[in-house]
């Protein structure tokens, strides 16, 4: 238990020093609001249209398909490094992954996921 | 050691998946039946393989004879939902090809859940089974219902997921391992089980109450049931169930048997809720799938209750009573499908009235299979209910027995006005009802069984004790 008491110490002065300056702010700040200080404030322009816009929802699409490709390349980083070690199991085990992916990456091609139009 | 059934049925479903691409014409249809050989191909190998015991991948997952029970009950559940799929015509949303396959990916995470002998390994399995679920709801995408329903079985089962991870990380830090046999090894070194260990069980409790929905975990219930498709609510309703049963079972029995007294307070509440609101909640309800999301609640308290003793005939009527569930279960629900009046669905109860008119043999079957939920002898749910009362009773848990006699009581009343109001109300307009005749053979086959039962329970209680005997072998 005993190593654990810096930590309660850290969060007890974390929390007294974040409420402490927010509440003194607050109470002993000067306060004076006039309407440009009050007007929505963008890198020094005026904004120019409303940050919600929507985009078409294509894009979801390839977003979830490139996730799919970004965790196979970090099994692969580890794959590769360790190659030399984990011997013929190893490599038969990252060639079946791969295949699973691949056959989920020629369903979504012959679906059509992967036409923009 | 890999020859399992899960593999050969990811490996199946993967040639499915290829196969699904190149088939042109009727793709849901031809999917299905090939998705429904599948499954008969998976079953034959849970059964060839039912009184092995073995441990595998580095302890992840085990093999015995109560897993592969389950697995056995889940693979025809999802076999019936999948055949009903094929015979009744659906919605044009649901006729897509994917359904078939998603069924099949909750299927595996579902098999796999009952063998996992590892937090770990439970919980990817829970989530691989959550998620293909969360797509099921929402199936319907052009119904706002449906999408609706998927969005709160979402989030509900995102918060069950988060408690489940924050219950295993604090049995983690106290036990150092999150394999059951090390914290069953841990539980019974210990002079006193540290406290935290048992706030660590209550957290996992929690979440597997929200995906068996007992209550006071049960408020999403009526709203997904009634929202999503009835074929994905009857699938809903039967398979799922089972796997967490297995789960919890295994959970509660096997790592933390020796903590008893603390799960068995928790697991009395639980069932006192469930049967309460079960009872209760459905009296004023018009809609019949809502109707079945409160019965639902209360056939899940009642099954709790036969947890609480933690004992081996506890378990062997709880693996009873879910067979039976389900038959009943499977029947209502094939009937709900079939519901129609001008090509679209209905669901209302005032839909039935007069149904005796119409369709006599339908509405015997289906008289049979409600007064069998409401537990009235001789038929099958009455025998489930008797031998968990007979558990219940011998443990001398009276109040729990009492309160189970009056929640039955008071939900033989809504079940009884379903019946009424078939045969005895002036019909209002006309369903256009079971027009295929394999419907009308499958739910006379369901009201069958279940009037049959009372002739041969012997059968199902030997296998159900045989089962759970391995459940027991381990300590």
């Amino acid at each position: 238990m005993n190593e654990y008491i810096p930590i309660l110490i850290f969060l007890i002065f974390a929390f007294l020093l974040s409420f402490g300056a927010f509440f003194f702010s607050i109470f002993v700040g000067k306060k004076s609001s006039y309407a440009e200080k009050n007007s929505t404030y963008e890198c020094g322009f005026e904004p120019f249209d409303d940050s919600r816009g929507r985009f078409e929802v294509k894009f979801y699409l390839v977003a979830i398909l490139f996730i799919i490709f970004d965790l196979e390349i970090i099994f692969l980083f580890p794959w590769a490094v360790a190659f030399s070690e984990i011997g013929l199991f190893g490599f038969l085990s990252m060639m079946f992954f791969l295949f699973v992916l691949t056959i989920g990456f020629v369903y979504e091609w012959m679906k059509g996921a992967l036409d923009w139009s | 050691m890999i020859y399992i059934p899960e593999v050969f049925m990811s490996i199946g479903f993967l040639i499915i998946l290829i196969i699904s691409v190149f088939v042109k014409k009727n793709q849901n249809i031809v999917l299905g039946y090939l998705s429904l050989l599948l499954i008969f191909l998976t079953q034959f190998f849970v059964l060839k393989d039912i009184f092995l015991f073995e441990e595998i991948f580095n302890n992840f997952f085990v093999i015995d004879s109560f897993g592969s029970f389950l697995k056995s009950v889940i693979l025809i559940c999802a076999g019936f939902v999948i055949y009903f799929y094929i015979i009744v015509k659906n919605d044009s949303s649901l006729n897509r090809s994917e359904f078939s396959m998603i069924i099949l990916i909750s299927i595996i995470g579902m098999m796999l859940m009952v063998s996992s002998n590892d937090l770990l390994s439970l919980f990817v399995s829970i989530e691989l089974q959550s998620l293909a679920l969360y797509i099921l709801v929402s199936f319907s995408k052009e119904d706002f219902n449906s999408s609706e329903a998927g969005v709160k079985y979402f989030v509900i089962g995102s918060l069950s997921t988060c408690i489940f991870l924050f219950g295993s990380s604090l049995i983690y830090g106290l036990v150092g391992s999150t394999n059951f046999s090390e914290i069953s090894q841990f539980m019974s070194d210990q002079y006193s089980v540290p406290l935290l260990l048992v706030v660590g069980l209550i957290f996992i409790l929690v979440s597997l109450s929200l995906k068996i929905s007992a209550a006071p975990f049960h408020m999403w219930t009526p709203d997904v049931y009634q929202g999503s498709p009835s074929l994905v609510t009857a699938f809903l309703s039967t398979a799922p169930k089972v796997a967490v049963f297995g789960v919890l079972i295994r959970v509660l029995v096997y790592p933390f048997g020796e903590i008893i007294v603390d799960w068995g307070k928790i697991l009395v509440i639980l069932s006192i809720f469930s049967m309460l609101i079960g009872s209760l909640g459905a009296l004023r309800q018009d809609d019949l799938k809502r109707l079945m999301a409160y019965s639902t609640i209360n056939h899940i308290g009642f099954i709790l209750m036969g947890l609480v003793p933690g004992s081996e005939d506890g378990i062997t009527a709880i693996c009873i009573y879910l067979i039976f569930y389900i038959t009943m279960n499977l029947g209502v629900f094939l009937f709900i499908l079939n519901m129609k009046r001008d090509q679209l669905n209905v669901t209302k109860i005032k839909d039935l009235s007069g149904l005796y008119k119409t369709e006599p043999l339908i509405a015997g079957c289906l008289a049979l299979l409600f007064f069998s939920m409401a537990g009235i002898p001789p038929l099958a749910g009455f025998i489930s209910k008797l031998l968990i009362l007979n558990i219940v009773i011998d443990n001398n848990l009276f109040f729990l027995a009492i309160i189970a006699v009056i929640t039955s009581v008071i939900s033989a009343f809504y079940y009884i006005r379903l019946v009424k109001s078939m045969f005895f109300d002036s019909p209002t307009e006309e369903l256009d009802l079971l027009t295929n005749s394999q419907s009308k053979l499958l739910l006379s086959i369901f009201g069958l069984f279940n009037l049959s039962v009372i002739f041969y329970p012997q059968f199902f209680l030997n296998l159900c004790a045989s089962i759970t005997l391995s459940l027991f072998a381990l300590r």
